[in-house]
């Protein structure tokens, strides 16, 4: 058989790998962008490391913040909006520590801290992505808060925000987005 | 960390080259069979157990994670999440909010997916427009399913959705991925038959003939009442908008009832000669006096789901699979005092001495060592241990014996919680902790004048929020000639079978033992009929369904309040 030359196969390749590019694009048409204000309230949750984390503290700590609600057995969205924060930190290289990324498990029952340190670890989380529980009332006031209340898990859906740091503000993404796309809109709110 | 992420996703980048010499090379060979020739002289279990760690573990034949591109441009490895995560262990799919993952097992992958495949065209046209199929295509070959795996190209031409991961496999890998699809769930589990779904419930060792009824009667009375209802559900073969699926996948329930007997070392022979008798579909309830454990190693190592058992002992593993529990049993109570005592560090007293009570058989050593381990884990002291024999007296004085300031964890019956005598504060221990698994209805064994320093583990929902489904499910149990003889285990029986109804309903005509967890697992949170617990809630590998567990302490008098001091979960 004739060898394929290596050039050939590396484009393919590179076709292949950026091949849906063009449909990552036509999906920023896929996914909804609002602003709105949201009003965070003032509750304490754990994170991984079985830490009491006061969520204000968390999200008013001078940086932007990224936030979504996930739970660690998740079969579809999650895993698509996690594996986007562990991208997003990779493109973010040494910048990592610059941005806050919050989790919030909306099944808290399951996500002990135990479960969310080791979905961390597979997801190579770095520090500044912190991935946090509580009771059951907490999780509810924090999800109604952001107009994302569902009352079983099961019937949750791919939803993201991002805010500028003590920016009152909060960019409303629905729909799962790929890299580019989250780059851009952080970037619309690191650097507006 | 970077680092690796990054030469992965180069030597990624590699893999998706050979990807395409293989797809360029298929385009030619449409149609490969099994005798893929780059799997040559391997055995078909090896394949299928290469390929379903790469399916259930994203880990490819080398050991490393399996490498994929999802929405357009996110790199995602095996570890963190796998075709399973989606599709589900049996590949029938998954719903999930917004998201219908289609399936990927070998019957439906190999088969054309368009009108009149499974409906009449008519049929078809009076769909609901969200249950529309997106897109038809013709049936999968080898070479399609290779290729749209690598390419996101379906053999209609189709592409597909982003979220869909494209894979960067070596040939070789991926002809091991399509022959394991080919496979998934390619035939019905044993136990179906066109007019039945065969299933077993346990009746193990000297159970107490009133709670073998309160499993039973409620059990049978549920089969009888649904096949009741075949021939009605028979009829909508002519009206519905799915009337042909739901006609062909409702089927009779048949129900065997193994009873074990000796000693639990000899359980094992017995379940596998009746399996062999009658294979079943799955183990539904059953009782056991003892420990679940041979029941379980039955049920995981033949691949038979096994649900909800009544237990004290279920066996508390993360390989579990196939036996889906109610809850984590004692255990669940010891874990959630020593997260309790973590919290309140205020309650340990001046010398923070923690000491634990409890007999040397029953629920005691396993609160204990849950309650050891959880300590433990949180970074407290490990409690000094008073083991007291079975059967032999307890030493009423024990607790003045501890000195002031201590930590009591009384891992004890009502009977023996009613023979000691408690010292007051100043003299006796700051906190008192007790199990009420183990004090059941008695909890007014716990005296008057200890009850303010008293913390009691209640894994059940409280008094006060059981009433309306204490209510509905006492009725029906009336209703129906059952006398209550265990109302805990009745009641029980009571919320699997509500599940039941809506599992089969999901199930359609998978009847797949694995697709059976899988509806099980994808099941919305049970709350208004559970009775014993606030929440049952379900996940992919959740097998403890109850994850709570309250601290109340209780008002004075004979038939005292239980007021909670923590929420059902406390982390």
């Amino acid at each position: 058989m004739k060898r394929t030359p290596f050039a050939v196969i590396f484009s393919l390749t590179l076709l292949l790998v950026v091949g849906p590019a063009p449909a990552s694009a036509a999906s920023s048409a896929n996914y909804k962008r609002t602003m709105e204000r949201y009003s965070v309230p003032d509750v304490t949750l754990v994170n991984q490391d079985g830490k009491r984390v006061r969520l204000l503290d968390l999200v008013d700590g001078g940086k932007p913040v990224v936030l979504d609600f996930i739970y660690g057995t998740c079969t579809t969205i999650c895993p698509v909006l996690s594996a986007n924060f562990t991208n997003f930190q990779r493109k973010l290289g040494e910048g990592v520590g610059k941005v806050q990324l919050v989790s919030i498990s909306i099944d808290p029952e399951n996500d002990t801290p135990m479960v969310m340190k080791k979905y961390l670890k597979n997801y190579l989380a770095r520090p500044g992505w912190d991935f946090l529980t509580g009771s059951r009332e907490d999780i509810d006031r924090v999800m109604r808060a952001f107009s994302a209340y569902v009352p079983n898990k099961m019937s949750h859906y791919p939803i993201m925000f991002l805010r500028a740091p003590r920016g009152d503000q909060w960019v409303r993404i629905y729909g799962l987005i790929g890299t580019k796309d989250f780059l851009a809109e952080y970037e619309k709110v690191a650097r507006p | 960390m970077k680092t690796n992420f990054v030469m992965r996703w180069r030597r990624s980048l590699r893999a998706g080259a050979a990807v395409l010499v293989m797809l360029l090379l298929s385009q030619s060979a449409p149609g490969a069979s099994d005798n893929d020739p780059l799997l040559a002289g391997m055995a078909p279990a090896e394949i299928m157990r290469l390929g379903e760690n790469m399916y259930r573990n994203g880990t490819l034949p080398s050991g490393e994670p399996v490498q994929a591109v999802v929405q357009g441009d996110i790199p995602v490895a095996g570890t963190m999440f796998t075709c399973a995560n989606c599709h589900m262990r049996s590949g029938v799919g998954s719903i999930e909010g917004t998201i219908i993952t289609p399936p990927t097992n070998g019957a439906e992958l190999y088969r054309p997916k368009k009108p009149g495949a499974r409906h009449s065209e008519a049929q078809e046209q009076r769909r609901p427009a969200p249950f529309i199929t997106p897109h038809d295509r013709p049936a999968y070959t080898d070479a399609s399913l290779g290729h749209v795996l690598a390419s996101g190209i379906d053999p209609a031409g189709s592409v597909l959705d982003p979220i869909m991961p494209r894979y960067l496999l070596e040939p070789r890998d991926l002809a091991i991925l399509v022959h394991y699809l080919k496979n998934l769930s390619a035939d019905l589990s044993p136990g179906v038959s066109e007019e039945t779904l065969d299933f077993a419930t346990i009746v193990a060792g000297d159970v107490d003939p009133a709670d073998r009824d309160a499993m039973l009667m409620p059990l049978k009375l549920f089969i009888a009442n649904r096949n009741a209802r075949v021939p009605l559900f028979q009829g909508r073969k002519r009206t519905g908008i799915f009337a042909e699926e739901m006609d062909l996948s409702y089927r009779k329930l048949s129900l065997s009832v193994w009873e074990l007997t000796g000693t639990p070392d000899t359980w094992r022979s017995q379940l596998e000669a009746y399996y062999r008798k009658k294979p079943v579909f799955a183990v539904l309830g059953g009782i056991a006096k003892g420990d679940w454990l041979p029941i379980h190693a039955f049920c995981n190592q033949n691949g038979i789901p096994c649900i909800m058992p009544s237990t004290d002992k279920p066996v508390l593993s993360e390989d579990n699979w196939y036996v889906l529990y109610l809850s984590r049993g004692p255990a669940q109570e010891g874990e959630s005092a020593a997260r309790f005592l973590h919290m309140r560090k205020d309650l340990a007293g001046d010398a923070g001495r923690i000491v634990q009570v409890y007999r040397d058989r029953g629920k005691g050593p396993v609160i204990a060592r849950a309650f050891r381990e959880t300590l433990l884990e949180m970074g407290l002291l490990p409690p000094r241990e008073v083991v007291v024999k079975a059967g032999a007296p307890l030493d009423a004085g024990l607790l003045k014996g501890m000195g002031p300031g201590v930590v009591a964890a009384l891992w004890l019956d009502a009977d023996d919680l009613a023979r000691m005598r408690f010292a007051d504060k100043r003299s006796g221990p700051a906190t008192i902790l007790a199990s009420g698994g183990m004090l059941g209805e008695r909890l007014n064994a716990v005296p008057d004048q200890v009850r303010r320093s008293t913390y009691i583990t209640y894994p059940y929902r409280l008094p006060k929020d059981r009433k309306a489904t204490h209510q509905v499910v006492t009725t029906w149990l009336k209703q129906n000639r059952i006398p209550a003889s265990n109302l805990r285990i009745s009641a029980d029986v009571y919320a699997m079978g509500s599940m039941l109804t809506d599992v089969f309903m999901h199930m359609k005509r998978n009847y797949y033992r694995d697709h059976f967890l899988d509806v099980f697992d994808m099941q919305r949170d049970q709350t208004y009929t559970v009775l014993n617990y606030p929440r049952l809630s379900f996940g992919p590998g959740q097998r403890y369904a109850s994850k709570g567990c309250y601290l109340v302490q209780l008002t004075e008098g004979p038939a005292p309040e239980l007021v909670p001091m923590t929420d059902w979960v406390a982390h």
